[in-house]
């Protein structure tokens, strides 16, 4: 379900901009996976307290 | 009709029913594949000789019930005619049982459809102490379930890393099911414990940048499994092995094992405990050796 927002989001992300997720830990499995079978680029990822926070580009 | 009789019919796939005079007639099935055109052939069997039914057996197979004595023997060639054989049952090699493995199924690892066929090929029927029988899954959600087996293989990746990709992001670790990841950024390593991964390959998949890679794809053993009125899992063997000809060594190596030393009535895992699993392992890895070189020995971990 998460990866399903994201992806509604990422339609919105136009070339050179930058979309930031923050995601709880057993968010990541699914919506990482999912990221890299979409292809999209993944930029940036820190580690929080229990969460993710991803930033990704088309 | 004889006990003996029955007993020879049985061992011929042909069980006596419960009804006086009827028997079911089992097929040689493996990984529960068989073409359509063979399904025709047995609904026609079934219709013609049976009360058109059929029984899907625990273990992937097919029985036809309700086939008269008398009509056996031409219920068997006729199924031969269409290219379905009659199976066994009794001290025997059973129906190999495996998933639909990595031609069908996006997580498989091992062809287990292409290896059930494969070790049916060179070993079904022949005769053993007791009833034998392999599974294989064609990885580690193990949907066939190989503990239960006298021989069960388990497909499974063994990831390694690669630090001149790696961000230290910590993905890797969270999604570890097993938790066998310490991601160290101030000691610049992650660390991978073999002994508690599970080889499911879910942190290669999650690693946003590529530093979690596939090292190896094998497969693991599990020797001794069983169900019936005292059901035991198998034992997993020391070793990730690779190579779809390693799987046909071990299960003929295992079953040479079990004609050796197996006393009648026993089951594998009896035959095994009593001589020792690990001098069971020793005596399939020895063959191992022999046949693959050094290579084969350097998986035993
Ligand atoms: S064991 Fe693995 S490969 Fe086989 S069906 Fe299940 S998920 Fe697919
Ligand atoms: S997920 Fe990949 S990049 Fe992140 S810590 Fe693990 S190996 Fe390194
Ligand atoms: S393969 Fe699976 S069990 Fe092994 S380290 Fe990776 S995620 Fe953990």
């Amino acid at each position: 379900m998460t990866f399903v927002r994201v992806k509604m989001e990422m339609e919105n992300v136009k070339e050179g901009e930058v979309l930031e997720v923050v995601l709880k830990e057993d968010e990541i499995k699914n919506v990482m996976e999912s990221v890299k079978t979409e292809g999209y680029e993944v930029l940036n990822v820190e580690r929080g307290d229990s969460i993710f926070r991803l930033l990704l580009a088309r | 009709m004889k006990e003996a009789d029955y007993k020879e019919l049985k061992k011929g796939g042909m069980m006596r029913q419960a009804e006086k005079g009827k028997f079911s007639v089992r097929l040689r099935l493996a990984g529960g594949r068989l073409t359509a055109e063979a399904m025709g052939v047995v609904k026609d069997v079934a219709d013609r000789y049976g009360r058109g039914e059929i029984h899907l057996t625990a273990r992937q197979g097919i029985e036809i019930p309700f086939i008269s004595q008398d009509d056996l023997f031409k219920v068997k060639s006729e199924l031969a005619a269409g290219g379905v054989e009659v199976g066994v049952c009794g001290p025997t090699v059973r129906t190999v049982t495996a998933c639909q493995g990595s031609k069908v199924c996006p997580l498989g690892v091992l062809d287990a459809s292409g290896l059930a066929s494969e070790v049916d090929r060179l070993f079904y029927g022949k005769p053993v102490p007791t009833k034998f029988k392999v599974g294989i899954s064609g990885c580690v959600n193990n949907c066939l379930k190989a503990e239960e087996n006298d021989i069960g293989i388990k497909g499974g990746i063994e990831p390694c890393w690669n630090r001149d990709l790696c961000t230290y992001c910590g993905v890797c670790e969270a999604v570890c099911p097993a938790d066998a990841i310490r991601v160290r950024e101030e000691e610049g390593r992650v660390h991978i414990d073999l002994g508690k991964c599970i080889y499911c390959g879910d942190c290669i998949k999650a690693c946003p940048f590529r530093a979690m890679q596939e090292s190896r794809r094998g497969f693991f053993v599990f020797a001794g499994g069983k169900f019936g009125r005292f059901p035991s899992l198998g034992k997993k063997m020391g070793g990730f092995f690779t190579g779809d000809s390693a799987v046909i060594s071990i299960v003929r190596e295992s079953i040479e094992f079990f004609k050796s030393f197996g006393k009648p009535k026993d089951r594998f895992g009896t035959t095994i405990q009593r001589v020792g699993f690990k001098e069971y392992e020793k005596y399939v890895l020895d063959a191992l050796k022999e046949e693959m070189g050094e290579k084969a020995a350097r998986h035993h971990r």
